[in-house]
Formats: structure tokens, sequence, C-alpha cells
């Protein structure tokens, strides 16, 4: 009898065991790294580890959540904080080409060699995260000086749209140098810089013009989560006033 | 040279620091030729250095610097590189087209003329 209750109690104890090893399993929070808790509680905007300096030394880490499937850190986020996202970048909302966040469970490199994740949470909260966010366009920028693309912001070209806009960008691309600062300018808007070279200025209603010292001229607008590139040009007035011209009656 | 007409591209309406800024401006001549010259403020120069992250500003075409981006300042500033048949309002324009060739040209010339001195 004595025999038939230990075995009950073992069977007991092993089942609570199971039980709880389960309940670990399906909360990230115990089974990720410290980085990884690290940013679960940076996103939640709180919990004890919120040193920035800590932080800033760590490259930024993401969970890694299986496709449709939320954490138990992803519910402590409401909706709202997914509407609020940073008011720069806030206007982001997926890769182009369909191409993914860089997952980057537990830290380490921004490479994106895992994309297999089809969850975009995490790149929200990369928005949202200034610090994770300012990591990723470090990152990026990195990236580019190594002429990898890494792209934050979508660009789309609307100038072949307009032959006399087409005429002009080559007609401005004949210069090397003008040329290398029109693919520059387009490259940092592409970053999130929406102030590149000697800085942006409004045009009208919405229309922008990224401007370099070499004369090179990017004009743009943001629409729909996207930078479209409406014309570029050198700034031979007669060049730059045609373009203004053509521009304000399409988009103006 | 006479000043027909001085224009911006993007209205001065829209400057938030006339202190700290730079802009274009379509400069006419009376004989008909157009320009763009960069008119910027010396504040602004450390703030594109700083949002650059550098300690000297890239290297390009040069900028005609003005304490206030006011029309009446920009005026004057355009105004006083229109003199000597606008040699120098012109230069701002064509600094960025200039051919390597003219420079190589110039450095002949100067060596022709320090050499002819003969100093040894």
């Amino acid at each position: 009898m004595t025999t038939f209750f230990k075995r009950i109690v073992i069977v007991f104890l092993f089942g609570l065991l199971v039980g709880l090893n389960l309940n670990n399993s399906s909360n990230p929070e115990f089974n990720s790294d410290e980085s990884s808790i690290t940013l679960l509680n940076s996103l939640r905007g709180g919990g004890e580890k919120s040193d920035s300096n800590q932080f800033s030394n760590l490259k930024p880490a993401f969970v890694q959540t299986p496709p449709g499937q939320r954490s138990s850190g992803e519910q402590s986020i409401n909706s709202q904080d997914l509407i609020e996202m940073s008011p720069r970048f806030g206007y982001r909302t997926a890769l182009p080409g369909g191409k993914k966040l860089p997952d980057n469970p537990g830290g380490g490199s921004w490479d994106a060699n895992n994309q297999d994740n089809e969850d975009e949470f995490a790149w929200k909260n990369v928005q949202k995260n200034p610090e994770v966010w300012s990591n990723y366009q470090e990152y990026c920028q990195d990236q580019s000086k190594k002429n990898q693309q890494c792209d934050l912001i979508e660009i789309e070209s609307k100038i072949k749209e307009d032959s006399r806009l087409v005429g002009f960008a080559e007609d401005a691309g004949k210069d090397k140098k003008i040329q290398r600062d029109l693919n520059g300018l387009t490259e940092q808007l592409r970053l999130g810089n929406e102030s590149p070279g000697t800085g942006t200025k409004t045009l009208f209603k919405g229309v922008k013009e990224a401007r370099a010292r070499s004369g090179a001229r990017v004009y743009f607008r943001k629409k729909n989560g996207k930078i479209e590139i409406l014309a570029k040009s050198n700034k031979n007035p007669k060049d730059q006033k045609a373009v203004i011209k053509i521009l304000r009656k399409k988009y103006g | 040279m006479l000043i027909k007409k001085i224009s911006f591209p993007s209205p001065l309406k829209y400057i938030e620091d006339i202190y700290d800024d730079n802009l274009d401006v379509f400069v006419e001549l009376e004989d008909g030729s157009e320009y763009t010259v960069i008119v910027g403020t010396p504040k602004n120069f450390l703030t594109l250095m700083n949002r650059h992250e550098m300690d000297f500003l890239e290297a390009g075409c040069p900028f005609i610097i003005v304490r206030k981006l006011t029309v009446e300042v920009i005026e004057k500033a355009i105004h006083a590189h229109t003199q000597d048949d606008a040699y120098w309002l012109k230069l701002h324009h064509f600094s960025g087209s200039i051919k390597s060739d003219m420079f190589n040209k110039l450095q002949e010339d100067q060596d022709k003329a320090h050499n002819s001195f003969d100093i040894d």
C-alpha cells in the first residue's frame, strides 16, 4: 500500500515538473538569453534593466516569435503602443519588396541571416524604441558604407512617369560629381535621413528638395509611408526652374 | 552688372531660423544670364558639421555668407557679388563645373610667371 502511495506521489511530482517546464517554454522571457529579456523590458517601457548605458553597449536583440504567435512580452504592449511609433519614422510599416526585418534573437550581429520570421511585430518595436532604432540606423549606415543595401524607408521613383523629368535627371547625371551626389542623397533618404547634404527645402505642398553642394538636387515627397522620388536635376537655374514648374503642375 | 531679378525656389516663409539655414537663390542679370548661388549663415556651417558629425564642411560649391537670411541682406550680398562683371557670382555658380584642365592651365601660367623672374 505504501509503495502504491509512493508511486502516486512520484507520478504527481513528475507531472508537476513537466507542467512547469511546459509553462516556462511557452514564455520566451524564461527561455531567452539576458539580452532578449532586456529588450523585452525596455520595449515594455520599464523593467529592472532599464540602464540605457548598459543597453547601448549591447547590440539590439529581437525576440524571435513563430509566425502568427504572440509571446507574453508582446502582450504587454497594447494596440495603442503599436500605433504610436516614432514621429520621424512612424510612417514606415514594412520593408520594401517583401523583405523582412533582420531577426536577431539574443543579440549579436544585425546580419539578416535568419529571415524566416513573417511577423513584423519586431520591426514595429524597433521603430518604437528610439535606442533600438538608433542602433539599427547605425547598422544601416555601416552597411551602406560597405555598399550593402539596408532599407529603412521604401523609395519609389516617379521620374519615369514624365519623359521631361527623365531628361533632366539624365542631364544632371552626366556630371560624375553630381551623379555621385544624386545617388548619395537618395541613399540618405532611404536610410531615413530626410535632410541630407546641405539640407532639405520645401518647395510647395509637401514636395521637398534635397540638395548637395556639388549642385545635385533630388525632389521628393512622402506618401503612403514611402518616399517618392519625383525628379532629379543639377542646380542650373533653367533646369531647376523647369523641373519645379513641371512638379508644381503634376503635384501642386 | 545690374541685377534684373532675384528669386527663391523655396519660399523664404519656410525658413525656421533666419540665422541658421542656407538656401538656393536664383539670380538673373540684365544681360539675361542666370545663376544659382547658395546663401548661408555662419551658424548653419556649425549646424551642418554637427549634423554630419564632422569637424569641417564637406568640399563643394562655396556659400555666399550672410548674417541672416532676409530678402534685404541677401540682395545686398548678391549685389556685392555682381561687381567686376559679376566675377564672384559667376565663380560661385560655375565652381562645380570648372574642368581640371582649367586648373592645369592656371598652374602652368603660374609656373611660367614664377620662372620668368629667374631668382637663382
